[in-house]
This record gives C-alpha cells, sequence and structure tokens, in this order.
C-alpha cells in the first residue's frame, strides 16, 4: 500500500471511527464492544468501500454496518448470557453507576430493544432525520417513527416516577 | 420539563462522553483493512462471484465502486519478507549500548546509547526500514540519551528519559523528518518508571528506588496540547513491574522490591488508571510471583506472566462487574533467573503474545487459549546471564518480533513471525442443511482464510429465496464469510414461509462443563421443545415470532432459530420446518 492510500485510510479512520464508537457505546451500553464493533465495521466497510469518491457515502455505509454488527451482537448475546447463566464468569459490563441526573434514562434506554434503541440513537445523538435514520437502518421511514414511538412509549412507562413529560 | 426526546438525547450525549476513543488505526485493523481490500480487489478482477457480489452492491445503492485493480502488500517491504520463524536482520551500522528502540508502524528506530568504553549518551539515530534492505541514518535528535523508553503515536515516536538528567522528552515525526523537544514533565525524576500511550497521551507512572519510599505519583503529557497534567496519586507504589494500555484504562502490575530484593507483597498485585474518570482502582492480586513480571494487553484480555514461567489471564470489566484473574496456566519454558519480557504479535485469527525469557521463547494464542513453545531460538539455552535480555528488549512490530540488540556483544538485531493462527478448516466446518425441492440453503465458509476471524458457524435455510442483500452483506454470495441474519428475507417472510438458522456459537467450543441451558441431545433438533417468543430483542416484524431451540450435540452447543411470517403458524407450515429441521447436519468432530 502506498503512502498516499495509507493516509487516506488513516484519515477516513481518524474522521469516522471516533463517532462510530461513541454511536456504538450509546446503542450497546458497553465501551469494549462498542469499540470493538466499531473497528469491525470499518474494517468491513474500509475493506470493500475504502476507495469511495463519495467520502460522505463512506460514513452512511460504516454507520449501517455498525448498526448491523450492534444488531448481531445483542444476537450472540442472546446465547452468551445463556452460556454465562451457568458458568462462573464476572456479569456483563455496564458503562456507569448511578452517579448523574441521567441515570435512569441510560437505565431505561438500555432496556430497549436494541432496533429501538438505534432508532433514537440515530434520531437524537446522530441527529439525523427521519428518511436518514431510515436508510441507516435499512427500512421505510413509518418503520421510524413506529420504532421511536414504542421506544418513547416504553421510556414514558419506565420513567412515570421520574416525572418525565410526554414527547 | 424536557421533552423526552430531548432527554433522551441529552442522555445520550453524556453516554458519549464516558468514552474516549483513540483515533489511531491499530495495527490489527490496519492489517486487516488491507487484507480485506486484497480479497476485495483480487475477487472483482478474478472472479465471477465477486462479479456477482458488485452487482449486489450496485443493486443496493452502490454507485461509486472503482475497483483497486493491484492488491496492496499488507507489510512494509523491509519486513514482509521475514519468513515464519526466526529470521536475522541488519544490525544497527553504530554499536552502542542502552540504545531506544521503538517499531514506529512500518520501521525500526533506535535513538541513542552510549558507544562500548564511553559513558557519554550519543543523540544519533537511525531507521531500519520502511524501504530498502538496511539501516538509514535521520538526523541526530536534539537531547542525547541512554536507557530512554519510547512509543509510537501512529504519527511520532516519544522518547522519554532523555537529556542530561534523563528526565526529558522528545519526539520525532518520520513524515517530517523533525524533531521537537517536550515541555518538562511536572514529576520528579525517579528510576524504572513505567511508560504507555494511551491512544491521545503519553503516561509516565510510578518506579522509585528500593530504599526510599514508593513513588505513586505519574504524569500525562497530551499530544494535541503540548502540555503535561499530573495524575492523582495511585493507591500502591510498584518499583518493579510493567504497565500496560488496555483501553480504556492502563493496568500496572508488579510488585514492591526492597534493598534485598524481598516484596512487600506475597504475589505480584496491580492497579488500573482510568483516563476518563482520572481515577484509580486496585486490582485483585493476581498468583503471580512479586519478583519479575511482564504483562501485556491483547484487545480486553491481558495476559501476565512470571519469572518462574506461569501466567495468568485477567478479565477487567468497565464498570461495577468484579475485576478477576483466570487460573494459572504453566508455560511451556524453564523457571530462569532473569527479568521475562513480551510483546504482543499480530497473526490471522487473533493477536499472540510473544514471551521471552532469557533466550527461551514461547506463545499466547489467544484464540485457542493455550501456550505453544518456540523452539529454535537463536540464543537458547546460553544467555541465561546476560543483560541483553532484560525487559524492554521484545519488540511487536506487526506480524513479527523485532529483538533488537543492547550490548556490544552479539550485534544482531533478530526477528520472529509466528505460523499463522489461521483456524483449520476442519475448525471453520459449517452446520449444513441436506438438499431438498423448494428449500434454498447457505452455510459460512469452510476456507479459513475467507472466513472473518471470530465469525460464527452458521447456516441458513428457508423454503423462500434469500434476498441477494443479505447474502451480500454476509458473504459472497455463494457462502457465509461472516455469521449475519438475513434480516430482510425474515421480514419479508409470508404466512407459509419459513426461515431456520443454525449456529456453532463460537467460544463456546468445545465445552469446558454441561450447561443446564443447553440441554444435551441428539439431532434433529424438536419444534415441540422450542422456546416460543412473540416478541423478541431486535425483531424485524411484529408477525415474526423467534422459536429457540438450543442444545448441546457431541459436546458442542447448537443455537437453532426458527422464524415464521406469522405469529400462528399452520400445522402444515410446523411440519415443513421440522422436516428441514430433519435435514440439519453437523461437521464431524
Amino acid at each position: 500500500m502506498d503512502s498516499g492510500e495509507e493516509r487516506r485510510l488513516d484519515e477516513l479512520y481518524r474522521r469516522h471511527v471516533p463517532e462510530m464508537v461513541r454511536l456504538a457505546y450509546v446503542v450497546t451500553g458497553d465501551a469494549s464492544v462498542a469499540e470493538d464493533l466499531a473497528q469491525e465495521a470499518f474494517v468491513r466497510v474500509a475493506g470493500r468501500f475504502g476507495h469511495l469518491r463519495n467520502r460522505d457515502a463512506f460514513g452512511a455505509y460504516l454507520r449501517r454496518a455498525l448498526l448491523n454488527l450492534c444488531k448481531n451482537h445483542f444476537r450472540r448475546r442472546d446465547t452468551e448470557r445463556k452460556f454465562l447463566s451457568t458458568e462462573s464468569e464476572p456479569g456483563s459490563t455496564h458503562p456507569q453507576e448511578a452517579a448523574d441526573t441521567t441515570y435512569a434514562v441510560r437505565s431505561a434506554l438500555l432496556s430497549l430493544p436494541v432496533r429501538q434503541r438505534a432508532a433514537l440513537a440515530l434520531r437524537y445523538f446522530e441527529d439525523l432525520s427521519i428518511e436518514e435514520t431510515a436508510r441507516a437502518l435499512g427500512c421505510r421511514p413509518g418503520t421510524v417513527k413506529s420504532l421511536t414511538s414504542r421506544a418513547f412509549h416504553s421510556l414514558r412507562v419506565r420513567l412515570s416516577e421520574e416525572e418525565v413529560d410526554p414527547a | 420539563m424536557n421533552s423526552v426526546g430531548e432527554r433522551v438525547g441529552e442522555a445520550m450525549h453524556r453516554m458519549a462522553d464516558d468514552v474516549r476513543p483513540g483515533t489511531t488505526m491499530s495495527e490489527r485493523v490496519r492489517h486487516r483493512t488491507r487484507r480485506r481490500q486484497v480479497r476485495t480487489a483480487g475477487g472483482v478482477t478474478v472472479g465471477f462471484a465477486a462479479l456477482t457480489a458488485l452487482i449486489v452492491f450496485s443493486a443496493v445503492g452502490l454507485r461509486h465502486v472503482p475497483p483497486e485493480p493491484t492488491p496492496v502488500p499488507a507489510e512494509a517491504p523491509t519486513f514482509a519478507n521475514v519468513p515464519a520463524g526466526w529470521s536475522q536482520l541488519p544490525a544497527p551500522p553504530e554499536v552502542r549500548q542502552d540504545g531506544t528502540f521503538v517499531w514506529a508502524g512500518d520501521h525500526l528506530m533506535d535513538l541513542g546509547g552510549t558507544i562500548p568504553g564511553s559513558s557519554s549518551p550519543t543523540t544519533s539515530a537511525y531507521s531500519l526500514g520502511p524501504v530498502g534492505d538496511g539501516w538509514s541514518r535521520l538526523p541526530d535528535a536534539p537531547l542525547a540519551s541512554a536507557g530512554a523508553r519510547a512509543v509510537w503515536t501512529g504519527s511520532e515516536a516519544l522518547f522519554f528519559g532523555v537529556g542530561p538528567d534523563g528526565w526529558r522528552g522528545e519526539a520525532f515525526d518520520p513524515a517530517a523528518i523533525r524533531w521537537r523537544i517536550l515541555p518538562d514533565p511536572p514529576i520528579e525524576r525517579r528510576d524504572a518508571f513505567m511508560l504507555v500511550w494511551t491512544g491521545s497521551e503519553l503516561i509516565v507512572w510510578g518506579g522509585g528506588s528500593r530504599t526510599g519510599p514508593p513513588d505513586r505519583t505519574g504524569a500525562a503529557y497530551d499530544v494535541g496540547t503540548n502540555s503535561w497534567h499530573r495524575l492523582p496519586d495511585a493507591p500502591l507504589g510498584l518499583n518493579q513491574g510493567q504497565a500496560v494500555w488496555a483501553w480504556p484504562r492502563m493496568i500496572v502490575l508488579g510488585s514492591l522490591l526492597d534493598e534485598s530484593n524481598a516484596a512487600s507483597t506475597k504475589t505480584a498485585v496491580g492497579e488500573e488508571y482510568d483516563p476518563r474518570r482520572n481515577t484509580w482502582q486496585v486490582l485483585p492480586a493476581s498468583s503471580l510471583s512479586p519478583q519479575a513480571d511482564s504483562v501485556v494487553a491483547m484487545g480486553r484480555t491481558v495476559l501476565a506472566w512470571d519469572y518462574v514461567a506461569q501466567s495468568q489471564t485477567g478479565l477487567f470489566p468497565i464498570g461495577s462487574a468484579p475485576a478477576q484473574w483466570r487460573d494459572v496456566v504453566e508455560m511451556p519454558l524453564r523457571p530462569t533467573e532473569c527479568y521475562p519480557d513480551s510483546a504482543v504479535v499480530e497473526n490471522d485469527a487473533s493477536p499472540e503474545a510473544f514471551a521471552w525469557l532469557c533466550g527461551q521463547a514461547a506463545l499466547w494464542d489467544q484464540s485457542r487459549a493455550a501456550w505453544m513453545p518456540i523452539t529454535g531460538a537463536p540464543t537458547e539455552g546460553f544467555r541465561t546471564d546476560a543483560p541483553a535480555f532484560a525487559a524492554g528488549d521484545v519488540i511487536g512490530a506487526g506480524r513479527i518480533v523485532l529483538l533488537p540488540p543492547v550490548g556490544d556483544h552479539d550485534w544482531t538485531t533478530w526477528a520472529y513471525r509466528p505460523p499463522s493462527n489461521a483456524p483449520t478448516a476442519a475448525e471453520v466446518a459449517p452446520p449444513t442443511f441436506l438438499a431438498a425441492v423448494g428449500w434454498h440453503t447457505v452455510s459460512t465458509s469452510p476456507d479459513p482464510t475467507a472466513l472473518e476471524p471470530n465469525s460464527d458457524l452458521a447456516a441458513w435455510a428457508a423454503n423462500v429465496p434469500f434476498d441477494p442483500a443479505d447474502l451480500a452483506a454476509a458473504g459472497n454470495g455463494h457462502v457465509l464469510t461472516v455469521a449475519g441474519i438475513p434480516e430482510r428475507t425474515m421480514r419479508s417472510l409470508g404466512a407459509d414461509d419459513v426461515l431456520i438458522t443454525a449456529w456453532l456459537p463460537p467460544g463456546t467450543q468445545p465445552l469446558a462443563s454441561p450447561n443446564v441451558n443447553f440441554p444435551t441431545s441428539q439431532l434433529p433438533p424438536l419444534l415441540s421443545t422450542a422456546d416460543v417468543a412473540e416478541s423478541w430483542e431486535g425483531q424485524v416484524a411484529p408477525n415474526v415470532p423467534e422459536y429457540r431451540i438450543w442444545m448441546t450435540v457431541d459436546g458442542r452447543f447448537l443455537d437453532v432459530r426458527v422464524y415464521f411470517g406469522t405469529r400462528h403458524p399452520s400445522s402444515g407450515v410446523l411440519a415443513a420446518a421440522q422436516a428441514e429441521l430433519d435435514r440439519l447436519r453437523l461437521p464431524p468432530t
């Protein structure tokens, strides 16, 4: 690989991966898993699409690959959870203790199904539009509305003791 | 009161503030990306299958995919041709003692040291690679050094312990071919300090003499602001040990020795520093000797070992889960009175730890959780007292380990490349479904070089064609190289449609012990025993239930999931699904 290509790869990494780690962390709630998934997504997308002329398209593909990996992670975790339930492994890692006022919201967020959490992360963390969120999740805009609506409903129920106003 | 949306956004941004991801690509990520680029480019030029995949990618919206026609080398030319096993590389042109070597991404740098017979540190610097077959002279450093320590940031080599008092830092940027001097650190000089690179900061911590109190202080140099800040004092002081960066914290392990070399603790002890919270936490005591230890990090796993040739891996979860050392594993090395040293070396399946103990070497295969002896070490058997093999001499350099010379004897640079640790074809043999009319099946690739590392071994079956996007996302259209989920196919299932996935979950094979959640059984999986979930995490559509059948077959966990396009499949559809489950086969054990 020539040095120009190396620099380009480095630039892609610097530009996109830290933000993807944060997005994955918001979706998975596990910092080390988030970094693993973001790096894995980068390997897959840069490996295939590293030569895209349109740099913005790279970010979109990366985000989509990341969210797919998040979903796979939760599916696999289902199995691992079952496996570990009779093993002496330490519990799964959690990001934060109840140290700040948003802990209840965090906790409620992490209890949502991964697709709902991903939809909220794209809408309210990445600030994507409904259409952009739909493209990232590979679904219709109506599905995004439905996912966020159901997520809000669950959050309202969970946070009812926190006196959260309806959106 | 804020809306739920605003509170969600605020909570998510606060969550995201907890992580401070590095901006530098690790060698492992770089290597894997290059491999993928090579595979993709090669496939596009020579393979119809890849052409099909390209068409599929275009169909899903990719409009700018100029294929890269030329495979790219995976390593810098100087080091790419180092064969598996031991090799001798050119030695630096100047014989010096206490020089500092550092792997700088694609070349080896050598700085300073003293000329034999002289006590004056030097400023000369050399580079082996990235091109050419020999060493080349670099501009002299601004400050002389001997016995300095160094890290590579991704763009600069940072040297610490340089200058007249041996307590300053300097940096070399190979792209700009330029040196600079770092500001003075805000902590006092001490011996046996530890050094790590966090991805954005250089941390100097601990150490101290064996006659005085332990030095629990440390400081971090931020390359972005070109400034230092002090760390909070650590709970434990260690004057013998090593520090390693295991994202997102620094792990230090060692002991406090007195002038008689007696340790203050029965075993090696450690602690972790979390830069995000600027806090320290004491780790559980290890079972290792406190006299001499080495530690490396491979992803989230930390491996430590001692001079009596025993090792432990540690799990240090982030958050409130307890840290834990696993059982001691004996190493294929003879206990020897010298300092152990180790380095991480990249490999096909997963990184490995190269352990070096006075001329003896061993390799920890993380993917198989096993030590393997390395024979034929160039100095095996006659270097038990040589200072050349003290800690700090083993350098991980991507796919190889470098052992540069330290003293004026045997002025030679050795390189070791481990054999590939890629899984064998037998290890990646997937489950399969026997062919049947009206059914479409696909399994993960049995080619270890094509399958993604750590990918699950899986098979899909459906009585409808798979959506091409599912196949493209998980493979090349004919085999799966990544065990993804056929989500689009799953989403479009009709009332008479069935989709089955069968996995052999990785990391749990072979079984260490029976597990009540995976009852021992035999093929075929029976739908009548399934755990039915009408609502499940990641559910693609409300009409798609998940029937889970988890079992242990021939000592292996088998995870089977069956999906229908309705919550109430007819008896005929259930029978069709069971008939396909009857055709599931596992590879021989």
